[in-house]
């Protein structure tokens, strides 16, 4: 299993475009990639659920996954949390 | 038969008449059936060919509003698209049917009803929104098991019915996708029981250009299809089968919105010129980057005034600085290269509080520790806005303002600390423009009277004529009693200024008014006679002043500028340039 942690540089958070992106993401790997912040940990496949765990900026996000490609997610999401763009 | 009225809340301008088209919400299957043991996986293909079938009239209404240039609509239908493919909503309606042997469309209820629960009870405005979107998509897939109309209720019902004249929809509510595909060629205005005016529908409205009203009640889904209906979107009044005296007042009244409208639109994207060629600028004031669109599409040339503090309000924290850049680029991106965008630093106090800042209550707040007053106080709050406006100066012609400065002492301070901005940004290698212009609102007398020697150290002024006014006649402008003195139009507030305007040109520097005064048609022959270089004022000023800009000539209305600061008060001035200015009766 990859995990790794993130802070969440986007002013606006994880809103929809960042979420969308992660959602892409985390459909690189074939195996299950989950998403956790504050105690709910969540598929970060599903838009609903990326979106439901509302992180703001300098929120910590963790990151993890499991299966074939699964570092490779875990990058892509990390890469989405780190960005500033929207 | 009596016309009947239904008051609601009015969410969109304009009139339309037409006949009604009621949208009901269709049954959706209550309760959670089942399949026989055996048939999970016909049910199962069964489902995926109804989201398949959602799925290509999604992508076919998202390419049609690309097509037609209707960028927000798009981005509903492209999140409605993800939802289509989205595990906790699609996958666990699968699950149902294949675990539990549920319908399809109980499986397909059950699921979107659990999502959109779950995200309305979040502690978060956007997402709450996103409940309704979630309800869409699962009555999508719904009406594609064949339950409901099969195509989308609102061209359906409306295309089929009254083909000749303009529908008026009426609903309990409209679904996101329902507004989105709102074509104002069909439909003539819409009528909604419930809704504010900042929901989506009466956002949608407005950007489209139809009259809504929302919030109308349960009488609104009283009506009966076909039934003639006038809708007033300007008073939020709804007329069920109108006298013919009522009808016929509608129609002239459409018919003159409808010719000023048509004359207006001549003005969109022209420059702001007097009859003899003296121009101008005329640009709005905003307080986000939503008002930045809006003034844009409203035809102002850029921005005279944003007022910054409405990023600090409504909030428990103190915007960040990546937030503020953020704002001020985007608001001078809506615009593109070279628009002037005035930015204002924060002006909290008076009657702006700001729990953040834990300030003292006072017993004069309009005289007492505001704007920049509390920016000279606390540097580091002021630095944080300070560096966010110039990273953002490399993305656009941003000015920067102070409010509220009355003395020569104030103005050195607030540029020093500019200037230390500016060399951390430097030292850091941050780009940002090294010649942004750096000026000062006109609001306080102390200010005016001094201007001649402003005028020899700031790039240009901006006089706020709200405060000016209310300083310079001593008259709280929110007591309704004082109305009388709380009026722009008299003369010393004239005679100041006329003065800032002359201080400022001696120098060769351009003044700007950012008060509501600069939108008001009897000001702004004096205004241009006194030579105002740039008017600011609410986006749907802007066309009708470049109106009557446009039939203005500036060099005969210097002797009206000078004629009125030697009348006796603001009604003498207003009577006198009623008399003197014919193109103001037009």
């Amino acid at each position: 299993m990859v995990e790794k942690a993130y802070v969440v540089m986007n002013p606006t958070g994880v809103h929809a475009r960042p979420a969308k992106k992660i959602v892409e993401a985390a459909k690189i790997c074939e195996g299950t990639v989950y998403i956790e912040k504050g105690g709910r940990k969540v598929s970060a496949k599903s838009l609903v659920n990326v979106l439901s765990i509302g992180a703001k900026q300098n929120d910590t996000v963790t990151v993890s996954a499991e299966g074939e490609k699964a570092e490779a997610a875990v990058d892509a999401i990390g890469a989405v949390l780190a960005s500033v763009e929207a | 038969m009596m016309a009947t009225e239904i008051k609601g809340i009015a969410a969109s301008e304009g009139y339309a008449i037409g006949r009604a088209v009621i949208l009901r919400e269709e049954a959706v299957p209550q309760g959670i059936t089942y399949v026989e043991a055996g048939e999970e996986a016909a049910e199962l293909s069964r489902f995926d060919t109804a989201v398949a079938a959602a799925r290509s009239e999604l992508e076919e209404l998202h390419n049609r509003m690309i097509t037609d240039g209707r960028e927000k609509e798009a981005e509903i239908f492209e999140a409605h698209l993800m939802l289509l493919e989205d595990e906790e909503l699609i996958g666990a309606a699968q699950e149902r049917i294949r675990g539990q042997r549920y319908k399809a469309e109980a499986a397909m209820n059950e699921s979107g009803e659990e999502v959109a629960d779950m995200l309305a009870s979040l502690d978060d405005e956007y997402l709450r929104e996103r409940s309704a979107d979630v309800r869409d998509v699962s009555r999508r897939v719904i009406r594609k098991l064949g339950h409901g109309t099969d195509a989308d209720s609102v061209p359906a019902s409306t295309t089929a019915t009254h083909s000749k004249e303009k529908s008026i929809l009426f609903a309990f509510d409209l679904t996101p996708s329902d507004t989105a595909q709102l074509d104002p060629s069909v439909i003539g205005g819409f009528v909604t029981a419930v809704g504010g005016r900042t929901s989506h529908s009466a956002i949608i409205a407005r950007s489209v250009g139809i009259p809504a009203i929302v919030g109308a009640g349960d009488e609104a889904l009283r009506i009966e299809d076909g039934q003639l209906v006038i809708v007033d979107g300007a008073a939020g009044l709804v007329l069920v089968e109108p006298e013919d005296e009522e009808l016929a007042r509608y129609q002239a009244l459409q018919e003159t919105a409808a010719g000023q409208r048509a004359l207006l639109e001549q003005f969109r994207g022209k420059p702001s010129v007097s009859a003899d060629g003296h121009q101008v600028e005329l640009v709005a004031n905003i307080g986000s980057v939503q008002d930045a669109h809006q003034a844009h599409e409203q035809g102002a040339e850029g921005v005279g005034l944003f007022r910054t503090e409405f990023l600090y309000m409504g909030r428990s924290d103190l915007p960040t600085e990546d937030e503020q850049f953020s704002a001020y680029k985007d608001a001078a991106e809506v615009f593109g290269q070279g628009a002037p965008i005035v930015i204002r630093t924060m002006d909290i106090g008076g009657d702006k509080e700001l729990p953040s800042l834990q300030l003292e209550k006072e017993d004069n707040p309009f005289l007492g520790y505001r704007a920049i007053r509390i920016c000279l106080d606390r540097p580091e709050l002021f630095k944080t806005q300070l560096r966010a406006v110039l990273r953002a100066s490399a993305y656009g012609n941003l000015k920067i303002m102070f409010p509220m400065i009355a003395t020569l002492g104030e103005w050195r301070q607030a540029k020093a600390l500019l200037e230390q901005a500016k060399q951390e940004l430097r030292s850091e290698n941050i780009a940002f423009n090294e010649r942004i212009e750096a000026g000062i609102m006109i609001e306080i007398p102390a200010a005016a009277q001094m201007a001649d020697r402003f005028a020899r150290e700031v790039d240009f002024f901006s006089i706020g004529t709200n405060d000016l006014v209310q300083y310079t006649m001593a008259a709280d402008r929110m007591n309704p009693k004082l109305g009388y003195l709380s009026d722009p139009l008299h003369p010393p507030v004239l005679r100041l200024i006329d003065q800032v305007i002359r201080a400022a040109h001696k120098e060769n520097k351009w003044v700007g008014m950012c008060g509501e005064m600069a939108g008001t048609p009897i000001a702004i022959p004096i205004l241009l006679g006194m030579g105002l270089d740039e008017f600011s004022m609410s986006a749907s000023a802007v066309l009708p002043a470049r109106a009557l800009l446009s039939r203005l000539d500036r060099e005969k209305l210097t002797s009206l500028a000078e004629a009125v600061l030697d009348l006796d008060d603001a009604e003498a001035v207003r009577s006198y340039v009623e008399q003197h200015v014919s193109e103001l009766a037009k």
